[in-house]
């Protein structure tokens, strides 16, 4: 793609199956797609497209085969990974046109959709009807369901509903050869090797989705949330792996630090205390009986774990209020600090207080405030890194946190990430936890879908150095969205 | 296929006596090869490589199921390792030559448990229900094993043992083998251990049956009683001479009062799990089959006249088992099947019977030809079982 002659070609070919307003050469245009959530490692496309069909995608595919060119597809941008950035050049398919809930099946309880129908969506739609789609990242509002395939996205509530793998039926597909396949379907059990599964969670290096079919989740019964109120992260922490440990398994558990409740009453004031250290939000769902004995014995973990207070959402709008104060709270971090890096990483639930810990003695060991963000009932956790990005060293010193972090989360058997992917941002520490073995497994199943890697290349896989000491990606992340 | 002399003295280089024996009756090789320890599977692996040999991976047998004929069987049921519990953690990783009667009993001493319960005798093991994605009631509720493995390690088509996923509840580090390789039925390399999440146990369990005079009524029954407001553990559907719907559900006896009043006000009470998968009589053929929820009812209407047929469905996830002795029920029942959207898969049939593993090509099927090719590239593992040269 250095040679302007070959764009021109490229252009042209491209304007033979889409309309001029379906592509976008113009840096003006291109230069909104030169990153995604992880802004400092960028590249611009060398053309956007906009397709509409599964036709045109495919047709687009063939185009970029001849030319040689990379490839890949995005949705919404809000991944934190790197994974839907051109870094090798080339061509981008953004899919948001591709935005059209195209049946909702309330027998089947399925919906079809296009890649790039927004999440929230698809739960707006069903919700008087006594539906939703269960995965929820804290990104909903902006992210696409495509999107969520690609990453196998996860949000709060995949605690008790399980993240986007356990809600994908079928696909639609343009391969990297050009063909158009369908996996899966409208029923649970396909026989043969489970290619749905293989390609969720995928990070758009195996083919591009065109058409999803997702099962739809009946709405809770009855839902009660709870706030639990700590002076201590290590006591919350510890609570949440005590709730586990004694088989409860809630809707959803979340642990909010000080930091970010500082910057979540600053911003929108909902009432979170501001001299704790920590919060949990609980909430369970089910049976009215059951939810009584859950919600006893949660608060009595809970008082012997040392919380200050525990109260329920007394209605509605009081539990909307606390889970907007979960979900909108990385935007709000802007009021307490120029920058933030978040992490992505998951231990076994048993680990999070010693996690928690380290994860502050490691900030503190580089001069640098990290604030907790968790799904914690998962033992993933976001661990936030404060920095001013003026600074030079703090820049340094936020990466070399970030690294031990990962390294820490590795050490204690968990895992890299729990719902980011590892896109570029990680591709060069996926040796801490995969033997080449490993990884040379993983890479002959893109062989066979994508054999010559011009379908968003550089991803997952370390670049160079495989065999060596993992190295982390110089990059921070945004950390919009969790 | 190499003679048996000659195989045995090959093996017998690679393993001791204890190791190897005669493949017994209703195992589809010539000698079934226990090894002791994990390097050996490595060795046995690379030997099969060397001198084009097929394996076919078993726990305890039980559920091979193939009309084909392989070189050996080699077994996991003696490998001298131990199930690894993390009670906190709600996951454990066991070996799969672990029998799941054994490693369900030890999990439930900490009030937890695999949510699974396909049919099974003392000796099926782990690595068989996995290697078969079998399911039983609990899968109203919680899934099959694709919805409950977080990582799998297995001895791959070069000798070597790798590993996927990750022993935490949430991981989405690299592509989600474990999916591939649940249900392969060991074609594509041999599962040395399995990683589940775990469930709590619960300390009650009621269930009820409701006798029903049609499948209208049954269904209708069945979709209420999923509906309840209660922990519905299972909802099973079920016909031998009559329509039966049995409701599992986890709560105390207070919950009955709830299901007689909003379903059915005769209901049949015990306080023991659903054990529908294991009632229906043993037929000549064995069929699993999968259809859209929506077209459930025309299928089970357009099945349900036949003679000596057994049939049990989970009605809320669209899956039936059938049993039945005529192989002319078979054609038919795959052609309602299809026309339905739906798939199935022979799971027995009589040996004299050689009906296709799937009598309806899935989607992708040249994709998992491939992948086969790749993850197997010397074709060791198991060549035909799933039909469809996988």
């Amino acid at each position: 793609m250095s040679k302007p002659s070959d764009n021109s070609q490229l252009i042209r070919n491209f304007s033979e199956i889409l309309g001029s307003e379906q592509i976008l050469t113009d840096p003006a245009d291109r230069i909104v797609y030169e990153c995604d959530g992880l802004v400092l490692n960028k590249r611009m496309p060398d053309v956007v497209v906009l397709p509409r069909t599964t036709e045109e995608i495919a047709a687009i595919v063939k185009i970029c085969n001849q030319h040689d060119v990379p490839y890949l597809a995005r949705g919404a941008g809000t991944g934190l990974s790197g994974g839907a950035v051109a870094y090798n050049g080339g061509v981008i398919l953004q899919l948001s046109r591709m935005n059209q809930i195209l049946e909702i099946d309330y027998d089947d309880e399925i919906a079809v959709v296009q890649p790039g129908v927004v999440n929230i969506q698809l739960s707006d739609l069903t919700t008087e009807a006594g539906y939703h789609f269960a995965p929820d990242p804290s990104s909903q509002k902006a992210c696409t369901i495509g999107g969520n395939v690609a990453e196998n996205a996860g949000g709060p509530h995949t605690l008790k509903y399980g993240v986007t793998t356990d809600h994908i039926l079928g696909l639609t597909m343009v391969m990297p050869d050009g063909s158009v396949e369908t996996f899966g379907g409208r029923c649970e059990d396909i026989p043969g090797y489970d290619l749905v599964g293989l390609m969720v969670g995928s990070e758009g290096t195996l083919g591009i989705v065109t058409e999803i079919t997702a099962r739809l989740t009946m709405n809770p019964k009855t839902v009660q949330t709870f706030l639990a109120v700590y002076d201590s992260i290590e006591s919350a922490s510890r609570a949440i792996t005590q709730i586990i440990a004694a088989g409860i398994i809630p809707a959803a558990l979340e642990l909010i630090d000080s930091l970010v409740i500082e910057a979540v009453e600053k911003h929108m004031k909902l009432g979170f205390p501001t001299d704790a250290e920590a919060v949990l939000l609980i909430e369970i769902d089910g049976a009215p009986q059951q939810l009584a004995d859950e919600a006893e014995h949660i608060e009595k973990i809970c008082q012997e774990s040392g919380v200050r207070k525990f109260r329920q959402a007394q209605d509605e709008q009081e539990r909307q209020d606390l889970w907007r104060g979960r979900k909108e709270s990385v935007g709000a971090l802007g009021k307490i600090t120029q920058a933030f890096y978040t992490n992505d990483g998951v231990v076994p639930r048993s680990k999070l207080p010693e996690i928690v810990r380290r994860d502050i003695e490691i900030g503190k060991k580089y001069g640098l405030r990290v604030a907790h963000l968790c799904h914690a009932g998962d033992g993933n956790i976001h661990p936030i890194i404060l920095y001013n990005p003026d600074e030079e060293q703090e820049v340094k010193a936020a990466l070399a946190v970030s690294e031990e972090i990962l390294k820490t989360c590795v050490e204690l058997g968990g895992s890299l990430t729990g719902e980011h992917g590892i896109g570029t941002e990680k591709r060069e520490t996926f040796g801490l936890m995969f033997t080449d073995d490993d990884q040379e497994q993983m890479m002959r199943i893109r062989t066979v879908f994508n054999p010559d890697e011009l379908l968003n290349p550089g991803k997952i896989f370390p670049i160079g150095a495989r065999c060596g000491e993992a190295k982390i990606n110089k990059t921070i992340s945004r950390g919009r969205w969790l | 296929m190499t003679s048996p002399e000659k195989l045995q003295n090959r093996l017998e280089s690679v393993f001791n006596s204890q190791e190897i024996k005669t493949a017994a009756d209703g195992i589809p090789a010539q000698f079934t090869v226990y090894p002791e320890n994990r390097q050996h599977i490595c060795e046995l692996v690379k030997l099969a490589v060397a001198d084009g040999l097929t394996l076919i991976p078993m726990g305890s047998g039980s559920r091979i199921n193939s009309a084909g004929e392989f070189d050996i069987a080699v077994s996991t049921s003696k490998l001298n390792e131990q199930m690894e519990h993390s009670p906190a953690d709600m996951v454990a990783t066991i070996p799969t030559g672990t029998a799941f009667t054994t490693a369900q009993s030890a999990l439930r001493k900490h009030h937890q448990r695999i949510a699974l319960d396909p049919p099974v005798n003392d000796s099926s093991t782990i690595g068989g229900i996995v290697s078969t994605n079998d399911w039983g009631t609990l899968r109203h509720r919680y899934g099959t094993a694709k919805n409950s493995i977080l990582a799998t390690t297995i001895v791959n088509g070069d000798g070597k043992i790798v590993k996927a996923g990750a022993k935490v509840v949430k991981n989405v580090s690299g592509y989600d083998l474990n999916k591939l390789y649940i249900g392969a039925r060991g074609s594509l390399g041999i599962l040395l251990d399995v990683t589940f999440r775990l469930h709590p146990l619960p300390e009650q369990i009621q269930t009820g049956i409701i006798r029903c005079d049609s499948l209208d009524e049954a269904l209708l029954a069945a979709s209420t009683c999923s509906r309840l407001p209660l922990n519905v553990e299972s909802v099973e559907l079920t016909k031998s001479s009559d329509w039966e719907v049995t409701a599992t559900i986890a709560g105390s006896s207070e919950t009955r009062k709830i299901v007689e009043e909003s379903v059915a006000e005769n209901v049949s009470w015990n306080s023991e799990s659903g054990k529908s998968t294991t009632k229906h009589k043993v037929g000549i053929y064995y069929v699993k089959a999968s259809i859209p929820k929506s077209k459930l009812k025309l299928f089970l209407k357009s099945v349900s006249y036949f003679d000596s047929l057994s049939l049990w469905s989970l009605p809320n996830v669209g899956v039936c088992r059938l049993s039945f002795e005529d192989a002319v029920q078979l054609t038919r029942i795959s052609a309602s099947v299809e026309s339905s959207g739906g798939f199935m898969e022979v799971e027995q049939q009589p040996a004299n019977s050689h009906f296709p593993r799937w009598l309806i090509t899935p989607p992708g099927l040249e994709w998992m030809r491939r992948i086969k090719s790749v993850l197997d590239p010397h074709g060791i593992f198991a060549p035909g079982i799933l039909g469809e040269d996988l």
